[in-house]
């Protein structure tokens, strides 16, 4: 008797746990950009590229090398999208 | 140093309608001009209804750069590709660079399709191979500057010989600089994420023969540790102001803080 008398809430706290897992996918899908949804989501976590093809960077013992021509800085934004910030 | 942007960046994402607005995208394109961008890859989010659009390309005192999106007729200042000549280490030597710019196709695809603009969107990898190959005897050093996907980036290290480094990547990601090894040697690829959070600043080192031969970089947080610039916050303040002007005129009531009425 007493296995049947939680068996209520059991099915409550299951289908509370299926619930807030919908919700946290959810909310982890509207995180990734997709053609529709083209981001706008704050810059995720650095990270390495994830290429597996990634190679040591070569670093010069010395940036004047003779081994090293001519060195180019190049400073970059992107993805700023609009004035106003999506997310609020 | 050449300063960059890889697209996506004069308007919001969210509902067409949201772009609706004359004034929208107006402050960027002031001031990345004020700042002295020497050039913008385009993107899907750059396109809003055209007359919108073709007023801030043309306010922009940059090109727009887009290999495989054919935009004339349509947008002003789009072109596929900038030569520059930059001085490198040694001074009074000039390097000749040549910025390429690419347009990821399915978001380019589907926001032109939703303003009722018909784009010719080309594919990515075959525009650049067609780019690339054109510039390599006008130029020491050739950056991809775009809005690809990962996938596409490292599809255009493997297949497109001649790319020294691909800046911007589709996606919300900050990529430290990395190296991968291509069919004429190694291409660094650097994203600095997104909403201006970060400035990215990668550094290439060249050899004679104009191959990297080794890079350095980081993604540099725009905390409120630096301060505003006074030109750019000038051009904040009155951008501020029109905006004001525009919805109060449109009947709309408009709060101010004391200091922005004051400018």
């Amino acid at each position: 008797m007493k296995v049947f008398g939680q068996r209520p809430v059991v099915i409550a706290l299951a289908l509370l746990l299926c619930v807030l897992v919908v919700l946290a996918v959810a909310c982890q899908a509207e995180e990734a950009p997709t053609p529709g949804n083209p981001g706008g989501t704050r810059t995720q976590p650095t990270q390495e590229a994830g290429l597996p093809t990634a190679i040591p960077n070569p670093l010069p013992e010395s940036v004047d090398s003779p081994e090293v021509a001519f060195t180019l800085t190049i400073l970059h934004t992107g993805q700023v999208y609009g004035e106003t910030e999506p997310c609020g | 140093m050449i300063l960059l942007d890889s697209g996506d960046s004069l308007f919001a994402t969210g509902a067409i309608e949201t772009a609706n607005d004359d004034g929208q995208g107006a402050l960027l394109t002031r001031a990345m001009t004020a700042m002295g961008y020497d050039a913008m890859a385009l993107g899907a989010q750059d396109l809003a209804p055209a007359p919108i659009a073709q007023a801030r390309f043309q306010e922009a005192g940059f090109p727009i750069l887009s290999t495989n999106v054919a935009a004339a007729g349509i947008l002003t200042n789009v072109r596929p590709y900038l030569l520059q000549e930059v001085e490198g280490r040694t001074p009074g030597v000039l390097t000749r660079i040549a910025i390429v710019g690419a347009t990821n196709e399915a978001t380019m695809e589907q926001r032109a399709q939703a303003l009722g603009m018909s784009l010719e969107v080309g594919d990515a990898v075959e525009a650049i191979r067609r780019t690339v190959e054109e510039v390599q005897k006008q130029a020491d050093v050739i950056i991809v500057l775009g809005n690809l996907s990962q996938e596409t980036n490292e599809l255009l290290v493997h297949e497109v010989p001649g790319i020294d480094a691909i800046i911007g990547v589709y996606g919300s990601w900050q990529i430290h600089p990395t190296a991968v090894q291509g069919p004429e040697g190694q291409v660094v690829l650097h994203a600095s994420g997104t909403l201006g959070e970060y400035l990215g600043v990668l550094t290439l080192y060249f050899d004679t023969q104009g191959r990297v031969v080794s890079f350095e970089g980081s993604g540099v947080a725009l905390t409120p540790d630096y301060g505003d610039d006074p030109d750019i916050k000038r051009i904040l303040l009155h951008h501020r102001y029109c905006q004001a002007v525009m919805l109060a005129r449109r009947g709309q009531v408009v709060l101010l803080d004391r200091e922005v009425w004051r400018c």
